[in-house]
């Protein structure tokens, strides 16, 4: 986050062998007196020690030598005492000049460096020759020299050890040793010489600070172990202390400068804290200097910190002076003072590279912004924007066309739908199929064969199928279409509730590529062989459906040819008939053929239902097969149609009452629920008291209503399957209703408005208030369409303080049903109203329905839902009819709840919610 | 040579290298028992999860309400002494209309500094520790038996080592009750108080949504040592229960003790934001720029409170400064943009929005930049492009606003059309 970068003056990085190696490597800048122009740089590294005097003209290397084990640390200092140094003047011109002491893991040896001018230009040799050298047994970590107790002669060594022992030598004499036990990870060690004391970081991230008479006494005391030490001040930080420093701020003091995990603090040598800066990065190294002397008054003390991004900062106090860039990730950091660099930042980087920068002051101007920057003609714009303004306007002006439309998409595509291959199918059902629905499927095998690929975007196929049949996957989503596209499908059987529609509706909705939506449909049946199986005739049939034919009746086989004749002959019986047994529920209709009818019999209303959907279907396709027109009637008895109701109404009751039970589970569970959170809360509480609460009573209680919570949701899941069932037998009676109704009558407009009315797709897997919203339907239908008198409205009219479910509103809602069915069925209705404007307003009642399960959080039931409606209401709209404006009015709401529906992975719905708001 | 691997180790964890740390603590510890090399490798660990858990930052600013809280304070505040934007006063009101104009003025600065909002969000109270756990679940070992191995509170080790235990169990393995547990010992054994226990605590606390505990144990730790963690966590846990001015006082008596300490400040000044009176703000986020020039955060909200102070010259000095010196991002190009605009700088609104488009990365700012672009098409009197402008930004994010800002448009459109229709019918 800056506009500067440091500016490299020299580096040691010439040979780049090592490159990613990780170096174990340490440095040390110090002046020679040998070469007293400029600061030297000593660098350890393994084994390896370098020494160089960064200069341009040259790599600066002085000197390299490979030691005998690897460097923990160098320092230098005086560490040779003059009584000594009389001795040596004699011989060596440089004995006033500061040594280097090398810290190896077991040893320290005492250096010195030696310079001899070269005879010619050849140049000058430098050599370092060991002093001293001395063993010791402890593993050492680092070391700290100084002159420990203002000795005035020279510099002691402390050494610390891995497990904190401090240890105390002069030349190659050991002196003693401070054991600590709260050292667990080795710190820094700082000797603060104005005060004669040493800084240690332990490990309960404390600052320590001892003098060195104080840990003399104390090297004597820990011997005898009965006292402990007492610190002269200590500094708690609370974070673990990463590095120390100590500088000399005035004749008088000196500041302790130490580095935590995110924090930075200087003290006075007295225990004074001078400030402290809080960092939002994390830092690595540090070094503090001083500009000016010390005895000055107006020295300033600096400190530069190298952050883990690569940054470097440099604070007076807590206010930050400058910021840069480092380039690298540096270790360590340091200042030099080089002939022609006075005050240079050295930096050591991870692979052990050195180098010596400054900080440059030309500002770097974010240079890697790739700006957008090619030049654009205003009137250019201006002009494309009208171009792009026209076509708009031409689409949106377009829209009545585009429905007009659908056939031209429709010769570019077309679309073939398949049941899968019987033999496979047969097979698979012998082998698995013994009682075991679960195991049946028939592939549904869709192709799309597009001739121009490129003017679709995409298409997204969703299948709608009634329960107990289910597809293996509800929808498809191709985003690239091909040339010819095959998707599979498996349609299987998931229980065995009654069989409520036997077809299978695909619809695809295709978005072109200049956006705009065409949805097609499809419908398949779903072969007979699936669900049934042929049986034998029960004989005691109750209930029997004539079908009347004006031809001849056909041999049955040539009818339902998803049996092989074979298959059917194995039971072939005197007359004409075959029986079949329903797979999920076990029982058997019968379809008989006498002269010119057709007879389908059976025990109960729902077996009829699918049967004789079936048997129209197929009878229909044979017929227009070959040619022959024919004029096919359902005709049912009188006694069949009051028989029919009854059930009706009676499905209807079951499956109302099933549904209150069910509520009144789920409230119970609600009531468990709620307990359950109470008791957790409870708990929470007593778990962080303090002292810590008995929390027996509580958790036992929990295990408790958990236990009871499972048993409701058992009993729930159950329950619901109940439910379903009823559901399936309610609709399967309800579409032989519709059935018989369309086939027996001929008046159109009844038969739409019994589907309208009784909307059965509302009912589904997981939704099933079908009461609700057809409640509303029906006492619209019956207030508005059929004249009752004041009274019977009043007296049918659902209490509205009560819910639908209640027993009277239940009660009077049956019975609006019974009169509304009979009405139809008596052909005693007469409608003045113009059908499409009640179908429209009927359409709006149902959506209100719709809207009220949205909030219930069903959303991929919903997006069907909202597409079926959707679909009718496109047929209503696009016949053109007056109330066109009605139409428009519920898409609009429509897509108001898709919108809202957004979080469905349905995106083609949403796609589509958006033109209705466009069209709207 | 050989480098023994406890000096490698040593050295990796000094130089602030964990990975390559933890790694090879792994391979040594396999055979090897070293209590030293459990230990770096337990700070490694922490300090790791501490950095992806933003444990550092010690303030969250989105309020943190919990049902089953039962230690809740303050259901419905008095007007003044909340967070709560519903409540406030008249002068602010006023203005709310200029925000919308800009609507991403705001996350100028705060988005550019560290203290992102995902991460912030993503990992806060009793979420935190957890989820940093599992974060570092996949990456090292899983063969972690350090906690099993604790040392009993007797031996001599355990005063040294229990802050490491505490941290290790608080953040890596996110067991506060455990964590917990230690503390206690400790503060039982160590013969010193020590403020760090009581600040520890008040953290635990703090996850388990005690916050009278909380503050209990922070006010000790104060009275210790006046630590600046302290004094944040404090703030944090005022801001965190809705009470900006409790917040604000501990500000100010950290401010007594740290002056013009940049942290302290930068609360202060978010508080004040927060709670609306940006003027003050203004004053600390200038001292903070002054004392920390390169904290962009401040420098973001200087610019933001000169452009709403109709100072767009002002502004725009500082958004080119926070240019020059950040990584470029949608925010600063939209911002100079819209000064541009009221500096009627026309040659550089289009390139400079066109910037922000380029470097915008999600919807919600896209749209934003197009319902900016919409108020310059406003500004040059082009209705019909504004109104393209609004639909575009409506089809990228749903916003309430733009939503608003079409709806009016088309009316005036509309009545414009009619008035044009007998404009020409009277002539």
């Amino acid at each position: 986050m800056s506009l500067f970068k440091v500016k490299q003056w020299w580096s040691n990085a010439t040979n780049t062998e090592n490159k990613d190696e990780q170096t174990f490597s340490c440095m040390k800048i110090d002046k020679f007196i040998s070469h007293n122009d400029s600061d030297c740089v000593l660098l350890g590294e393994g084994t390896l020690l370098k020494l160089f005097k960064p200069s341009l003209d040259q790599d600066g290397l002085l000197l390299e030598t490979e030691l005998s084990d690897i460097i923990l640390q160098i320092e230098t200092g005086k560490f040779i005492g003059q009584v000594l140094l009389y001795t040596i003047t004699s011989c060596c011109p440089m004995s006033g000049d500061r040594e280097i002491i090398v810290l190896h893991p077991q040893s320290y040896v005492i250096y010195e460096l030696h310079r001899k001018e070269g005879l010619t230009d050849a140049g000058e040799q430098n050599r370092v020759t060991a002093v001293i050298k001395h063993a010791f047994k402890r593993r050492a970590y680092n070391m700290t020299v100084g002159p420990f107790g203002s000795s005035k002669s020279r510099d002691l060594i402390c050494v610390q050890s891995l497990d904190g022992t401090l240890s105390f030598f002069d030349q190659d004499t050991f002196l003693f040793m401070c054991i600590f036990n709260d050292i667990l990870i080795p710190g820094p060690v700082a000797y603060v010489m104005t005060v004669d004391m040493f800084v240690i970081c332990k490990s309960t991230w404390t600052l320590e600070i001892y003098s060195y008479q104080q840990l003399r006494e104390s090297s004597e005391l820990s011997l005898r172990q009965n006292k402990t030490n007492i610190p002269q001040w200590t500094y708690n930080a609370g974070e673990e202390i990463s590095a120390v420093q100590v500088i000399r701020t005035s004749s008088n003091f000196s500041s302790i400068i130490a580095l935590s995990e995110r924090h930075l603090y200087c003290f006075q040598d007295n225990g004074l804290m001078k400030a402290l800066i809080r960092f939002d990065y994390t830092p690595i190294c540090f070094h503090s200097y001083l500009i000016g002397w010390y005895y000055e008054p107006g020295a300033r003390l600096l400190i530069m910190v190298a952050s883990d991004d690569s940054k470097l900062y440099v604070y007076e106090g807590t206010k930050l002076l400058w910021a840069c860039d480092l380039m690298m990730k540096a270790v360590s950091l340091s200042r030099c003072f080089i002939n022609s660099l006075p005050g240079g930042v050295v930096t050591l980087s991870l692979d052990g590279i050195i180098s010596v920068n400054y900080l440059g002051t030309e500002p770097d101007l974010n240079p890697n912004v790739n700006i957008v920057n090619e030049i654009v003609s205003p009137v250019e714009v201006q002009r494309e924007l009208d171009s792009v303004e026209e076509a708009l306007k031409l689409i949106i002006s377009d829209d009545k066309e585009s429905v007009a439309d659908v056939p031209y998409l429709e010769k570019t595509i077309s679309i073939k739908t398949e049941i899968g291959p019987i033999e496979n199918h047969y097979e698979y059902n012998i082998l698995e199929s013994d009682k075991n629905v679960q195991f049946m499927k028939c592939p549904l095998i869709i192709t799309i064969i597009c001739k121009e690929p490129k003017l679709i975007q995409n298409i997204q196929i969703t299948y709608i199928c009634s329960s107990p049949f289910v597809n293996s996957d509800n929808s498809k989503y191709i985003d690239d279409v091909d040339v010819t596209q095959i998707i599979k499908t498996d349609i299987l059987m998931s229980n065995d509730y009654d069989i409520s529609n036997t077809n299978i509706k695909i619809l695809f909705t295709i978005i072109e590529h200049t956006g705009r939506i065409v949805i097609l449909s499809r419908s398949i049946m779903i072969p007979l062989k699936l669900y049934c199986s042929i049986g034998e005739k029960n004989l005691e049939n109750q209930i029997k459906l004539n079908v009347h034919v004006n031809e001849t009746c056909l041999d049955l086989k040539n009818i339902f040819t998803d049996f092989t004749k074979e298959e059917l002959s194995n039971f072939e019986e005197t007359v004409n008939s075959i029986t079949f047994k329903y797979k999920t529920t076990d029982k058997t209709v019968t379809v008989c053929a006498r002269e010119q009818e057709y007879s389908i019999e059976s025990d109960d209303f729902p077996e009829i239902s699918s049967m004789l959907d079936h048997f129209l279907n197929r009878i229909n396709e044979y017929y227009i097969r070959t040619n022959i027109g024919v004029r096919i009637t359902v005709k049912p008895s009188k006694e069949f149609i009051t028989q029919m109701i009854h059930r009706f109404l009676k499905s209807i009751e079951t499956h109302a009452k099933e549904r209150i039970k069910l509520k009144k589970i789920l409230d119970e569970l609600n009531i468990l629920q709620r307990q359950f959170t109470a008791v957790q809360k409870r708990l929470l509480v007593q778990y962080g008291s303090l002292p810590p609460a008995d929390c027996d009573p509580l958790e036992f209680l929990m295990k408790d209503t958990h236990q009871r919570i499972i048993i409701i949701v058992h009993e729930i899941i159950q329950n619901r399957n109940v439910v379903c069932r009823a559901g399936n037998t309610l609709v399967a009676i309800g579409r032989l209703i519709i059935c018989i109704l369309r086939n027996s009558s001929t008046d159109t407009l009844k038969v739409v408005l019994i589907e309208e009315m009784l909307s059965l797709d509302l009912l589904h897997d997981d939704c099933q208030e079908w009461e609700e919203a057809v409640t509303k339907v029906s006492s619209f239908v019956s207030n508005k369409l059929l004249k009752n008198t004041e009274k019977d409205r009043e007296k049918l009219a659902p209490v509205s303080e009560e819910e639908t479910l209640s027993h009277i509103n239940l009660k009077r809602f049956l019975r609006k049903l019974k009169i509304i069915l009979e009405k139809l069925y008596t052909g005693d209705c007469d409608c003045d109203i113009n059908c499409t404007h009640t179908m429209v307003q009927a359409a709006v009642i149902l959506w209100c329905r719709l809207q009220s399960y949205c909030d219930a959080g069903c959303s991929h039931i919903m997006v069907q839902a909202a597409v079926i409606l959707w679909c009718r209401l496109q047929s209503y709209y696009g016949a053109g009819c007056s109330h066109g404006a009605g139409c428009s009015h519920i898409m609009v709401q429509a897509a108001v709840i898709k919108c809202r529906l957004q979080s469905a992975d349905d995106d083609a719905a949403v796609r589509r919610a958006r033109c209705c708001i466009a069209r709207g | 040579m050989d480098i023994p691997d406890d000096y490698r180790i040593l050295h990796l964890y000094k130089t602030k290298q964990y990975d390559e740390c933890l790694k090879l603590c792994e391979e040594v510890l396999k055979d090897k028992n070293d209590r030293m090399i459990e230990f770096i490798r337990m700070r490694a660990m922490t300090i790791q999860v501490k950095v992806a858990a933003n444990a550092y930052d010690e303030v969250d600013y989105f309020s943190y309400q919990d049902e089953l809280a039962s230690t809740a304070v303050a259901k419905t505040p008095r007007p003044g002494t909340t967070f709560d934007k519903q409540i406030r006063t008249a002068h602010q009101s006023s203005t709310n209309k200029r925000v919308s104009t800009a609507a991403t003025m705001k996350p100028g600065g705060s988005g550019l500094t560290a203290r992102a909002q995902s991460a912030r969000t993503a990992l806060r109270s009793a979420g935190r520790a957890s989820r940093a756990a599992t974060a570092l679940a996949g990456g090292p070992p899983l063969n972690m038996p350090i906690s099993l191995r604790f040392l009993p509170k007797e031996e001599t080790t355990f005063t040294p080592a229990a802050k490491t235990l505490f941290e290790y169990v608080y953040y890596c393995e996110g067991d506060v009750r455990k964590a917990m547990d230690i503390a206690f010992q400790a503060q039982k054994s160590g013969n010193t108080s020590d403020w760090w226990w009581h600040h520890s605590l008040s953290r635990c606390y703090y996850t388990l949504g005690m916050f009278r505990q909380a503050d209990d144990c922070l006010r000790r730790a104060l009275k210790q040592n006046k630590h600046i963690s302290v004094y944040l966590r404090l703030i944090a846990m005022y801001v965190a229960l809705d009470q900006p001015i409790s917040a604000l006082d501990i500000c100010k008596q950290g401010l007594l003790i740290f002056h013009d300490s940049t942290p302290l400040l930068m609360e202060q000044a978010r508080i004040n934001e927060q709670i609306g009176s940006s003027d003050l703000a203004v004053k600390d986020f200038r001292i903070v720029a002054i004392q920390d020039p390169f904290n962009m955060e401040a420098v973001a909200n200087i610019a933001m409170y000169n452009f709403y102070n109709d100072q767009p010259e002002i502004a725009m000095r500082y958004y080119r400064r926070l240019l020059a010196t950040t990584p470029p991002s949608s925010e600063i190009y939209n911002n100079l943009g819209l000064c541009c605009l009221y500096c009627s700088q026309w040659d550089l609104i289009l390139p400079c929005f066109r910037q922000a488009l380029f470097f915008s990365t999600s919807p919600s700012s896209k749209a934003d930049i197009w319902f900016n672009l919409a108020h310059v098409s406003l500004s040059t009197g082009d209705m019909s492009l504004a109104r393209r402008c609004l639909q575009v930004s409506l089809a990228i994010f749903e916003k309430e606003y733009v939503r608003q800002a079409l709806t009016a448009l088309e009316a005036r459109l509309k009545t414009r059309k009619v008035n044009d229709g007998n404009y020409k019918s009277y002539t």
